[in-house]
């Protein structure tokens, strides 16, 4: 009996460590989260890019199923991009919202990224993400990229 | 550690894995049941946050309420409800969708550009603008669509009709809503309307069968069409990029901006769209057609007074047409 419990934890420990969105050991702060979600639009490989994503996000099943990424402005051909971070402040629905400036492959002019981030357990996550190429994020224009939840 | 104590910590350790939310569970009462799009069930308790992909089941006994932003959901005993996410006009907005059963919504502070959530049947789609709703579905695909207050627009089949306060309308599946009628007050009991409806579908299970195939290909005929403008629309972009890549400096931001950008943010939003259909499409495989086999194989077995064969036979079409056109669409989790 005893060998079995044994057998069952080492298999539960492989479990989590396989199936867990969250490795333990894994403390992203904000700025941790940015750099890494930035390191994943600059891969090929997208499979994975649901793990910067809160779960409380309604569009998070459509990230991990539909080619959300691949299809809109963060797609693999527009690549190198890169987040700058340039103001933060409290979100009213808790966590922070984080302003930053975006550039992709094609232009290193700065344009309007908004991502509002949220603890998910220790882990800093994206809450919502507001891509505003022509204007600003929230002005309500058609050219507005949105990753977000429904309040 | 003992037995005992090993699964305490093999379950609590397995549900922190799983994490989805959004909506909220605030009371639920007698059997009511959550499947997760993981594929996982869980039961309804208070608290519990649905996220899009959840379906909500009660039982003869069960019932329960959902709050989402400023919008109440009464789920009635034998409902089977989705809770799924739908862009509209660019917007992501929640779809309530009654698959089997009744909802009732009350809804409010909808303003003019907000488009309000989805509310849906397998047949027939509902706009919405500050009302209170029951929504029914019977087991072979027809709606009613009832207001209490305010004012609906039905759709259903291309055509659309609109419903005042005290109201209704029935929507036979695969086909344009009927005539809208008036509800008195106070006698808005639905249960006699399933009844004959779950009748009417045991009486002529063929009929029955053709709704659900009619209602199957709609699904199958928006997807497809959702489906073709995204790659039409993925042809015009490879000329665009060709176009952008022989551009430099500014012209090329601005071109990017003005040109490119909008047609990617479109394609994303298409892909959330089929995205949408097919968890509807498979919704109806799931609960509907389930539903339909199980009632007219048990009348079956006791009356022996139809073409088993024959209805067996349009079921496995059915289904083989959702396999052929649908399951491509779908990923391990949905399954």
């Amino acid at each position: 009996m005893k060998q079995s419990v044994i057998f069952l934890s080492v298999i539960l420990l492989f479990l989590i460590l396989f199936l867990s969105c969250d490795l333990p050991g894994e403390n992203l702060s904000i700025s941790e989260r940015i750099a890494a979600f930035v390191t994943s639009l600059n891969q090929d490989d997208r499979s994975n890019i649901q793990d910067h994503f809160h779960p409380n996000m309604v569009n998070y099943n459509q990230i991990a199923s539909a080619s959300v990424f691949d299809t809109g402005p963060m797609k693999i051909a527009n690549q190198n991009f890169a987040i700058t971070q340039v103001s933060s402040s409290d979100h009213s629905g808790g966590g922070t919202d984080v302003t930053c400036n975006f550039t992709n492959g094609i232009s290193t002019y700065p344009n309007s990224l908004i991502l509002w981030m949220l603890q998910d357990g220790t882990n800093w996550k994206i809450r919502q993400l507001n891509l505003d190429i022509v204007g600003t994020p929230g002005d309500e224009d058609s050219n507005e990229f949105v990753l977000k939840s429904i309040q | 550690m003992n037995n005992r104590k090993f699964f305490v910590v093999l379950f609590l350790c397995l549900a922190t894995l799983l994490t989805a939310i959004e909506a909220e569970i605030t009371y639920s009462q007698g059997e009511v049941s959550i499947r997760d799009s993981f594929g996982d069930n869980w039961l309804a308790d208070p608290g519990f946050r649905l996220s899009s992909g959840d379906t909500v089941t009660t039982g003869a006994d069960g019932h329960c309420e959902i709050i989402d932003g400023s919008t109440q959901i009464t789920i009635a005993p034998d409902t089977v409800f989705q809770y799924l996410e739908y862009s509209d006009s660019g917007k992501s907005v929640s779809g309530f969708q009654c698959v089997l059963g009744q909802m009732n919504l009350v809804l409010q502070n909808i303003t003019g550009s907000d488009p309000g959530p989805r509310i849906s049947t397998a047949s027939t789609v509902a706009g919405v603008r500050g009302t209170k709703l029951s929504v029914i579905a019977s087991a072979d695909g027809n709606s009613l669509v009832v207001v209490q207050e305010g004012r609906v627009e039905v759709q259903a089949a291309g055509k659309s009709v609109e419903v005042n306060a005290e109201q209704g309308v029935e929507v036979v599946a695969g086909n344009a809503p009927g005539q809208v009628f008036e509800v008195l007050r106070g006698q808005m009991d639905f249960s006699n309307w399933i009844e004959k409806q779950n009748q009417a579908f045991l009486d002529n299970p063929m009929a029955a069968l053709e709704k659900a195939d009619l209602q199957m290909k709609a699904f199958i005929e928006q997807i497809s069409a959702l489906n073709r403008e995204f790659l039409e629309g993925e042809i015009e972009m490879k000329t665009l990029r060709e176009k952008l890549d022989n551009l430099e400096g500014n012209e090329k931001k601005n071109f990017y901006a003005e040109v490119i950008f909008p047609r990617e943010v479109h394609s994303s939003y298409l892909q959330l769209n089929i995205r949408y259909f097919v968890l509807s499409a498979l919704s109806m495989r799931r609960y509907m057609m389930t539903s339909i086999y199980i009632k007219v194989k048990m009348n079956w077995l006791i009356k022996h007074d139809f073409d088993w064969a024959g209805f067996s036979e349009k079921y496995n079409r059915i289904l083989a047409t959702f396999e052929n056109q649908v399951m491509p669409y779908l990923v391990l989790r949905d399954i």
